[in-house]
């Protein structure tokens, strides 16, 4: 379900935090406008740059952030929550710890406690009864704390993003530093999420268009 | 062929059309709350026996019905759902208090009435969960949750115990509900996939293909055969990394750190076939209603498949052989086959009591019929029975692969650009998924969906686990739930 949506001049935006990659879009685009791409990887610092429109913005640029953030580079301790999410989200950040992707070699590590926590990773759109137990997960964290969006549902919320018990993204509740697109994201796609927060790889995706 | 048959009864009459049916060996499989027009009534599903069409028993619902909790305690948790979505009471339910909307939570209207065009919302801060009243002065409080160590779902435990000996123990479940049942009202039945595929990650195929099912069998859909049978494939490579993963974590609960690594390895491998194979390494948007998104190449998978089958062979025999990791599951959580029959256990659960049920071979689906598939069994019940009936799974997963492949021609893999639709129709569409039966109902008005109703295998398992807690004792609390395999987003959905 990729919301695509026709402005006023009839251009076409896309945007990457509403896509769980189904590429509906793709086969039922009239003109043929849309490509598959294989381009999985998108992680981005600004939920700006996963929307691909013709508006021109400025890219936030932070630098005392990213010196802090470079002090975790060889250290980094992650709080999961599930905030409403579908478990597939959970599946992929469970193979982290798996032989064949193995986070603990790259210094990055799961804790049990938000007291031990320097990331607060959050799946599913931030349902109604998951507010509370988000936030008090955020609360007990020290300073600096970071957090991260991880999958399509905690960036915009979709596809759960309407109905009596929906959510529409992490953002409107805490300070997003990543944002980790995808449907689930696969497991190299939450990597580079992570890597990117420590600035230790670049960010890859810009107003919605891949390099 | 007709899904179901159905048949009125009022309110008064609940209760003896209920002891009838089970005194002929029906099992009911799910109630829920649906509006003809804009009449209120309540679908009770029950299974009257091997390939007999799906009964459903419906009572015109007044604002008080009665329990039915009593002689069919599956029922219970699908009444309170109802209480918290509609005004309807269920007069003699034994837990009435709220179940998917935590206490303290308010909803501004209700839900699945197809009149209603309000937009609701739910709202409100959750407050304390109804525990039952412990008198005596040693027994201790222990809350888990809702924000539990490791990677894991969203759930909440309590825990009442005396040292090591656990009394009693409540989860509280649905924190993460999401509504999606009323988010597919309204949708056109071939999007609604997209969420059907997204109530449990793990679950995309047997919640995807049921939903398929119940869509073709309202509006009339034949599946063209290559489909059915590419479709037996992926439910089968669903089943294989599901229980793959189950092991790992049936070994890290028993803190077998060479097992677990191994468990979760293998895995990684099952999901990196599916990858190649479907090009999604949870199997998602491959199926479609009518049949496949595209047609896939089943040819690559036999030579990946038989290093994998053979790897996991080997990594259950060393499980089997290993002391520790037996000392620990046998004898813990038993379930008895009655207990597991009256509180809805399914699927491997189910199997490991002695309840010799499998969708697969019951009811057969997507032609599994032409395939040959033994339902593995065990009596025990206990947490190695459920292990050994997985790993039985687990094994003839890959050889229903090899005979559906073997069945491959050449063909149509949807119905491709005919177009469906219907006025009015209701389906019926179910399979079963790793974790037991999957079920959904559908109606269909003005060619899109009124209401759709979804069983998940772990929202019937839930509701029996606790069962096998209760006494038991803190240390094997961990293995119990890992050998129930369960997860949360599917019964929270
Ligand atoms: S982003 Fe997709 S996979 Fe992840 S929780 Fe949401 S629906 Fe599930």
């Amino acid at each position: 379900m990729t919301k695509t949506s026709a402005t006023n001049q009839g251009s076409v935006s896309l945007d990457y935090g509403r896509c769980i990659n189904c590429q509906i879009c793709v086969e039922s685009c009239p003109t043929d406008a849309l490509q598959r791409s294989s381009d999985l990887v998108f992680a981005a610092k600004s939920r700006r740059d996963l929307i691909m429109d013709d508006i021109s913005h400025d890219t936030e640029a932070n630098e005392l952030a990213s010196r802090i953030r470079i002090l975790f580079k060889s250290s980094l301790h992650i709080r999961h929550v599930d905030a409403g999410s579908c478990n597939g989200c959970e599946s992929e950040l469970q193979a982290l710890n798996n032989p064949f992707y193995n986070l603990h070699r790259l210094g990055i590590f799961f804790t049990p406690s938000p007291r031990f926590a320097d990331v607060l990773l959050v799946t599913g759109p931030v349902v109604p009864q998951m507010q509370e137990p988000l936030l008090r997960t955020y609360e007990g964290m020290p300073r600096p704390r970071f957090v991260i969006a991880g999958g399509t549902c905690p960036i915009s919320g979709a596809p759960f993003d309407f109905g009596y018990s929906s959510g529409s993204g992490l953002d409107k509740h805490l300070p997003v530093d990543v944002f980790i697109p995808g449907c689930p994201p696969t497991p190299a796609a939450f990597i580079h999420g992570l890597l990117l927060l420590t600035d230790r790889i670049s960010q890859r995706i810009h107003r919605g268009r891949y390099e | 062929m007709n899904a179901v048959i159905r048949t009125y009864v009022k309110s008064a009459d609940l209760h003896d059309s209920t002891r009838e049916l089970l005194k002929l060996g029906c099992r009911f499989q799910m109630a829920y709350l649906r509006y003809d027009g804009s009449i209120p009534e309540v679908v009770y599903l029950v299974d009257r026996g091997p390939k007999l069409e799906f009964l459903e028993l419906v009572v015109r619902a007044e604002t008080e019905l009665p329990s039915l909790s009593e002689l069919v305690p599956l029922l219970s948790w699908y009444e309170r759902e109802i209480m918290d979505l509609s005004e309807i009471t269920f007069t003699g339910n034994p837990e009435p208090f709220p179940l998917v909307l935590m206490s303290g939570m308010t909803l501004s209207s209700f839900p699945f009435d197809p009149t209603s065009k309000e937009i609701m919302q739910l709202f409100g801060s959750s407050t304390p969960p109804q525990l039952p009243e412990i008198l005596a002065t040693q027994v201790q409080d222990l809350f888990w949750g809702p924000i539990r160590a490791d990677v894991v779902e969203t759930g909440e435990f309590h825990f009442a115990y005396i040292g090591e000996e656990i009394l009693h123990y409540t989860p509280r479940l649905f924190y993460k509900h999401r509504g999606i049942e009323q988010n597919l009202q309204q949708q056109d039945p071939g999007s609604g996939l997209v969420l059907a595929e997204r109530v449990s990650g793990v679950g995309t195929i047997c919640h995807g293909l049921a939903y398929c099912l119940a869509v073709e069998d309202a509006l009339g859909i034949e599946v063209p055969k290559r489909a059915q049978l590419l479709r037996i494939i992926l439910a089968e490579l669903e089943r294989i990394y599901n229980n793959l993963h189950y092991f790992g974590m049936l070994s890290k609960t028993t803190t077998l750190k060479v097992g677990e690594a191994f468990g979760t390895l293998l895995e990684e491998n099952a999901k990196q076939i599916n990858a190649k194979f479907s090009g999604h390494r949870l199997l998602r948007n491959i199926l479609s209603v009518g049949g496949l998104r595209r047609d896939l190449n089943a040819e690559i998978l036999p030579p990946m498949l038989s290093v994998l089958r053979q790897e996991a062979i080997d990594y259950l025999e060393s499980l089997a052989g290993t002391q520790s990791y037996l000392d620990r599951l046998m004898g813990t959580g038993p379930l008895p086959p009655g207990v597991a029959f009256d509180f809805g256990a399914t699927g491997p659960v189910a199997n490991a009591s002695g309840i010799k049920r499998d969708l697969r071979v019951q009811h057969p689906y997507s032609l599994y019929d032409l395939l040959s598939l033994d339902i593995p069994t065990r009596t025990n019940g206990d947490a190695l029975a459920r292990a050994e009936v997985r790993g039985e799974a687990l094994i003839t997963a890959f050889d229903l692969i090899q005979q559906a492949v073997n069945l491959l021609e050449a063909g149509e893999v949807n119905v491709g650009s005919q177009t469906f639709t219907a006025e009015f129709a209701d389906g019926l569409g179910w399979s079963e998924g790793p974790r037991g039966a999957c079920i959904y109902a559908v109606r269909i008005r003005h060619g899109i969906l009124e209401r759709v109703k979804i069983k998940s295998a772990s929202f019937s398992n839930w509701k029996v686990f606790p069962l096998t807690v209760h006494s038991s004792n803190m240390m094997d609390y961990a293995i119990n739930e890992a050998s129930f395999g369960l997860t949360i987003a599917g019964v929270d959905r």
